[in-house]
């Protein structure tokens, strides 16, 4: 089996997906997307999303780079991908790079007729999950409401709560965010997350007025990403563990975390890591006992993932889907929920569910 | 799809020629061995060559039934399972055999050779090689790295540590042999853990006055995280170790204590699915690893898809008598064919004739670590080995 070519579409969506990196790579086109499809000359193709900005990178790489190889050797046409281009400060190199392994390994899964679970390693999913919401709305009632809605529509009693950095309105925050969840059940968690841009001293205040009110599972992001020496004295400081990883764009940016123990749980995002680079980090993180996290993802990919991962922890469930009421949404998830897990379906490949009639209305032309 | 039942044969293996490091210089040529075999629901067996799987009966349970394509999340649950008393003895090997034997039979389903499975673009793999040789004579040395050079393996690892003068006339044979392959081979020594940390710094940096060595492997004890930083630091070889850890959580201070520099993996690190966790932690501090020498090589499936692998050790000595494998050696990698899983069968009738006449032959494995080691060097005795050294 060969890669023949690839095919990539632009298309708005209605999902909302965030990352710093993400936020530059779509101007002007706000919420473009690109399907990345790897076709086979058979009925066989491979899936992935991607950032509408990473299109022309998915196209030269996959070229150079993918055009006929065999898919199954998705590792190592990872580290080959990883050696043509620089992925640190470059997002459209990440995400396009991710975005092909992400569609490499969904080939090797339909080419075994298997979930990727399976193609993993993994037993069926049955994910622990949060919901998240990367970015405080103006309307924070409205968000409280989805929290709630969504919480009621999954099981999931444990999210993630947007700070505003006024201490007032997140202890509040906190308190609508646990009574739309219900979480006061046994295994709930609160989580909070920074914007990444602050310093460790403002963290330290602000969560230590949080945790006089709330018991918190982890922080998210309380200081810059390469601010490993701020992440370790937030660390130090409060009772809540850190999580960093948000926007790092390969495995290589983990390792003074790892080297200086400055995170306690380490977030994985398949959008940028790929499939391959999640594997290999999850394997470190599993050498130094620390816990990871997944990313949100179009169509809740983490989730495939999760079984295969040694200290998977929580999979990121994207609390404000269709934010854009004009466009419908392309990317589905073939993702159930049950008693609050998610679990993934059994149908091969990545679990992508493409609404081609939606793609169709919503593509954006070059 | 599920796994049914299981196999579990062991018997002794004459090898073609006897090995030996310096805690038993003598060498031997028996070697124990077994084969683990897997069975499913679907007339699918894979197997696990080694010598482990021992104990398989006490953690059967947690694999019967599954599909064996869960393969790692049935190594998450025995390593659950185990968690009390530890990745340890018995239990350790037989987490290692049925991982091993799962990943066969997943590559075998899909009709593919396992590194393929695992991701890699090509079966081929770089080598390196070692004769276990503390036992040969000086000519019998050379004739074995002389023969791997002519298969274009252009690096070597000699057993040394009791002797400083015999082995820096070693290192010469064992370089001058390999020249052939390459005018700058790769020199690796091992000591295999008989040195104190400054007893390897004091030896090693003399063997550095002569020699490039590309790495000292075992100067100090496997889990010595301090003592292999200190001959890290004041040696200019890089400190290998590794291979007799059991899993990624026993390399997990020797990378935090940056006491490694190249990590030594191997089947015996809890399987395939445990060996590649380590790779894949070293990678992510930009550490290389080097893969442990097998029955076959077939541990070169997983090497061929880490991201960080040097070479693989390759021994030579002669130990898959009953296995018929899909692998050779040319110009100085390892190459594995396109036959599925590990591309290993199992010669039935040679196993039998093993099992009902066992062979006779000299010293067994495993053998005890020699007098004085990590204080005194207590030196070659007359008959030990067949070699000039400062005691003859």
């Amino acid at each position: 089996m060969k890669i023949t070519a690839v095919r990539t579409t632009l298309f708005r969506d209605g999902t909302a997906w965030y990352s710093p990196a993400h936020d530059t790579m779509t101007s002007p086109r706000g919420t473009g997307r690109c399907l990345v499809e790897l076709l086979t000359g058979s009925a066989l193709s491979g899936w992935a999303v991607a950032p509408a900005g990473a299109a022309a990178v998915v196209e030269a790489l996959a070229r150079d780079l993918f055009v006929g190889e065999d898919p199954r050797s998705a590792m190592s046409l990872w580290e080959r991908t990883g050696g043509a281009i620089s992925p640190d400060g470059d997002p459209a190199s990440a995400f396009a790079r991710a975005a092909l392994d992400i569609a490499v390994w969904d080939l090797k899964a339909r080419a075994n007729d298997e979930p990727l679970w399976k193609t993993l390693g993994g037993t069926r999913p049955r994910a622990n999950a949060h919901l998240h919401q990367e970015v405080r709305p103006p309307d924070a009632e409205a968000m409280f409401d989805r929290y709630r809605s969504r919480s009621a529509a999954t099981g999931i009693r444990s999210g993630s709560l947007p700070l505003s950095g006024e201490p007032a309105t997140d202890l509040q925050g906190l308190a609508s965010l646990k009574q739309a969840l219900g979480a006061t059940v046994p295994g709930s968690a609160l989580m909070v997350h920074f914007d990444g841009s602050g310093g460790p001293e403002e963290a330290i205040r602000h969560l230590r007025t949080l945790e006089s009110g709330f018991d918190l599972t982890w922080v998210r992001s309380p200081v810059r990403a390469a601010d490993w020496t701020g992440a370790r004295k937030v660390a130090d400081s409060v009772a809540a563990a850190v999580c960093m990883g948000f926007s790092f764009t390969d495995v290589k940016a983990y390792r003074t975390y790892l080297e200086r123990y400055s995170a306690n749980v380490l977030e994985l995002d398949v959008a940028l890591l790929g499939i391959s680079g999640v594997v290999q980090m999850a394997d470190a993180a599993f050498g130094f006992e620390l816990p990871v996290v997944l990313s949100p993802h179009p169509g809740d990919l983490g989730v495939q993932l999760f079984p295969a991962l040694p200290t998977s922890m929580s999979v990121a469930i994207d609390n404000d889907r269709h934010l854009d009421p004009r466009a419908g949404s392309v990317i589905g998830s073939s993702v159930t929920f049950e008693d609050g897990r998610a679990v993934a379906g059994d149908g091969p490949g990545n679990g992508l569910v493409i609404d081609r009639d939606a793609l169709q209305s919503t593509m954006l032309s070059c | 799809m599920k796994v049914t039942g299981y196999r579990f044969e062991t018997y002794v293996m004459k090898l073609a020629r006897p090995i030996a490091d310096c805690n038993l210089p003598e060498g031997f040529d028996l070697l124990p061995g077994s084969i683990l075999y897997i069975h499913t629901d679907e007339n699918v067996t894979g197997i696990a060559p080694g010598f482990g799987g021992a104990g398989i009966e006490s953690l059967f349970h947690l694999v019967e039934g599954r599909d064996p394509r869960e393969v790692a999340s049935i190594w998450f649950t025995i390593n659950d399972y185990i968690h009390k008393l530890g990745n340890e003895g018995a239990a350790h090997s037989a987490l290692g055999a049925i991982d091993i034997a799962l990943w066969d039979i997943k590559a075998r389903l899909a009709g593919e050779p396992l590194w393929r499975t695992l991701g890699a673009t090509e079966g081929r793999v770089k080598a390196y090689a070692s004769g276990l040789d503390y036992c040969l004579t000086d000519d019998e040395l050379f004739t074995f790295y002389r023969r791997m050079a002519e298969q274009g393996i252009d690096g070597g690892k000699l057993k040394v540590g009791l002797d400083i003068d015999a082995d820096m006339r070693r290192l010469g044979i064992m370089r001058d042999a390999l020249a052939a392959a390459c005018g700058r081979p790769q020199l690796m020594i091992d000591s295999n853990e008989y040195w104190s940390p400054k007893q390897a710094v004091r030896y090693i940096r003399r063997m550095e006055r002569e020699y490039d060595i590309a790495w000292a492997e075992e100067p100090a004890r496997r889990w010595d995280y301090q003592g292999l930083r200190l001959v890290s630091q004041l040696v200019s070889a890089a400190v290998a170790t590794g291979e007799n850890l059991n899993s990624v959580a026993d390399f997990y201070p020797l990378i935090a204590n940056q006491a490694v520099d190249v990590l030594n993996v191997a089947a015996s690190h809890s399987g395939i699915t445990g060996c590649r966790q380590i790779a894949h932690t070293a990678h992510a501090f930009g550490l290389p690893v080097s893969m442990m020498n097998c029955q076959a090589n077939f541990m070169a499936h997983l090497a061929a898809a880490l991201p960080n692998h040097l070479g693989l050790e390759v021994v030579d000595c002669g130990r898959e008598h009953c296995l018929k494998f899909d692998s050779y050696i040319d110009d100085g990698y390892i190459i594995l064919g396109e036959s599925p899983g590990l591309g290993i069968e199992v010669d039935e009738a040679v196993l039998k004739d093993l099992q009902e006449n066992p062979p006779t032959g000299r010293g067994q494995f495993p053998f005890s670590r020699r007098e004085g080691a990590g204080r005194y060097i207590y030196p070659l005795q007359p008959g030990e080995v067949e070699w000039e050294h400062n005691g003859r």
